[in-house]
């Protein structure tokens, strides 16, 4: 009766890979069908799901809330236009340098303000947004202040979806290699109980700030070639709280600390946010967002993917 | 030979002075006991040990080497396991991951090269935990929770353990079950240093005994001459009105 069991969950689990493979062909052949209307709304939602994952990372994984994760998107936004500005560098390639420099300033400033917790963490994160929104106002050699950044556009959306969707794959990917890995199971130590971690043996400060850094390098490469697709940037576009607003809600939604949750939440406030649009145009569609965020904290406080574990939870480090 | 090691060892916080100029030394393969009333800095003298607080003053020796001001986790990698006074598990995780983890990131280089879960099942079966293999630590209760610390504390492969007030709160039972399961790990040759309140299992298991009272220590010896010691008698029940 248990090998019967055993035998099913192996061949649901093939079953799934071959469901996932499948999905992916179907994505990345549907450029040659699909119109230009249906390869925005998926590059967005790949963008999303990039995002969503990143922060989960953090937040879902090693428990810091982070209220300023669009800082690293804006950071790669910005590197790959004022390349392409001033260099003629194409965001294609450059964008990877944004994801590089959106790591390097999370280790730096991981340093001194991972050593925070909790609500004071996040609204640390929350005044970094603002700072680097000023930065990019300011240094108006740099950055052309709040002018904006235009650069010319790309004709065609077809490479813009591809890359956000390799991006999406590749954050899914890795989050599910890191929780199923001893890196991961380092990083829920942390989020469980930091001090109980330092003294069972993590390098509580070197494993936060490489979650923080990991966290941040895709934010940082699917900005630059956001930037690239809206062929313009200011400081308040780059670095707009509905960005972090968005990663939080989506991962919070569909369950922060796992895998699918993140995806999930993606798809259902991407279909809303484009179905709410479409009935009462303008921003009527923030509002429900928030009205969303706070009904969640209250009721669903660990997303739609806590509706599915067990009684045994979903620990997937004791599975024989 | 000593393994571990303290000198003169200060803990100050602002004017309160919780540790002062405590010397101790636990032989390799002692089990010593350190009791004290309430806030005598039992706790505190561990966590300096531990790494959670670098002393005030003073010297931690572990093996002959100092360790005052060494992080809590590299503590750990060294040898030094310790058990929380209230457990502290990792409340999402299974029994299984929460031995798992200690396993994984508590151990020595030249401890870590086992077969990881080979060794966190051998661990649960040592301390009859296997029926709760899967259970997330938050399902447990006191008992088990207190296990569970041992079991972690144990899967970091330490030469020495401080068990923080391991049976407090347990019924007679389950302190005789857990005294005896400390016991054998000694015979596996594993030093003990532990706080307790319990004093039947004080006087019953430990080698040598410390007696702390308001941060200094007032006492140290055997069982029998702790229990005989007038200054001991004095800091738990205060001075007798006929003696003079």
């Amino acid at each position: 009766m248990l090998q019967r069991a055993q035998d099913l969950g192996t061949r649901v689990l093939q079953q799934q890979k071959w469901w996932i493979l499948l999905l992916l062909v179907v994505l990345a052949v549907l450029p040659l069908f699909a119109s230009r209307f249906v390869l925005h709304i998926l590059l967005l939602f790949f963008l999303y799901v990039t995002l969503a994952e990143s922060w989960n990372l953090l937040a879902g994984y090693t428990g810091y809330i982070n209220f300023g994760h669009v800082t690293f998107m804006g950071i790669g936004a910005y590197t790959s236009l004022i390349l392409m500005k001033d260099f003629g560098l194409s965001p294609f390639y450059t964008c990877f340098l944004g994801g590089l420099f959106a790591a390097i300033t999370a280790v730096v400033i991981g340093y001194p303000l991972l050593r925070l917790r909790g609500p004071y963490f996040a609204v640390s994160m929350l005044s970094l947004s603002f700072i680097f929104t000023a930065l990019a106002f300011n240094l108006s050699g740099l950055t052309e202040g709040g002018r904006g950044i235009s650069v010319r556009p790309f004709p065609s959306k077809v490479p813009f979806y591809y890359f956000m969707l390799v991006c999406a794959v590749i954050s899914v990917g890795a989050i599910y290699k890191i929780s199923r890995s001893k890196f991961g199971l380092g990083l829920i130590s942390i989020r469980e109980d930091e001090e109980v971690a330092d003294s069972l043996g993590v390098n509580t400060t070197l494993y936060k700030i490489l979650a923080f850094a990991g966290s941040a390098v895709l934010p940082g490469i699917v900005g630059g070639i956001y930037g690239y697709y809206m062929s313009y940037m200011d400081p308040k576009a780059a670095f707009s709280f509905s960005f972090t607003l968005n990663s939080i809600v989506m991962c919070m939604l569909g369950g922060s600390g796992t895998v699918l949750g993140p995806i999930i939440g993606a798809v259902i406030l991407r279909s809303m946010s484009e179905f709410v649009s479409y009935l009462i145009p303008g921003e009527f569609y923030k509002l429900l967002v928030g009205a969303l965020f706070i009904g969640l904290i209250l009721y669903l406080p660990g997303g739609i993917m806590s509706l599915f574990a067990g009684k045994e939870g979903s620990d997937v480090f004791a599975k024989r | 030979m000593s393994l571990l090691k303290g000198e003169g060892v200060c803990m100050d916080f602002g004017g309160l002075k919780a540790v002062h100029n405590v010397d101790f030394e636990v032989r390799e393969g002692e089990i010593v006991g350190l009791v004290g009333p309430n806030g005598a800095g039992k706790t505190t003298l561990f966590n300096v040990i531990s790494g959670y607080y670098a002393p005030t003053a003073g010297k931690v020796r572990f093996n002959g080497q100092e360790i005052q001001g060494v992080k809590p986790f590299q503590i750990c990698r060294m040898g030094i396991a310790r058990t929380f006074q209230v457990p502290r598990p990792l409340l999402k995780l299974s029994v299984f991951t929460n031995i798992l983890a200690a396993c994984l990131f508590g151990r020595s280089e030249a401890a870590a090269a086992v077969d990881h879960r080979a060794e966190v099942e051998r661990i649960m079966d040592f301390l009859d935990l296997n029926e709760l293999r899967d259970t997330p630590a938050a399902n447990l209760n006191v008992a088990q929770r207190k296990t569970l610390e041992v079991g972690r504390a144990l899967a970091t492969a330490p030469r020495v353990i401080l068990l923080d007030e391991v049976v407090a709160g347990l019924n007679p039972m389950e302190t005789d079950r857990l005294m005896q399961k400390v016991q054998q790990i000694r015979d596996s040759g594993v030093t003990l240093f532990f706080v307790e309140h319990v004093m039947r299992a004080v006087m019953s298991i430990s080698d040598r005994i410390y007696v702390l009272n308001f941060g200094e220590k007032i006492a140290e010896g055997t069982p029998q001459q702790i229990a005989g010691d007038p200054d001991v008698i004095e800091a738990y029940l205060g001075k007798g009105v006929h003696s003079a």
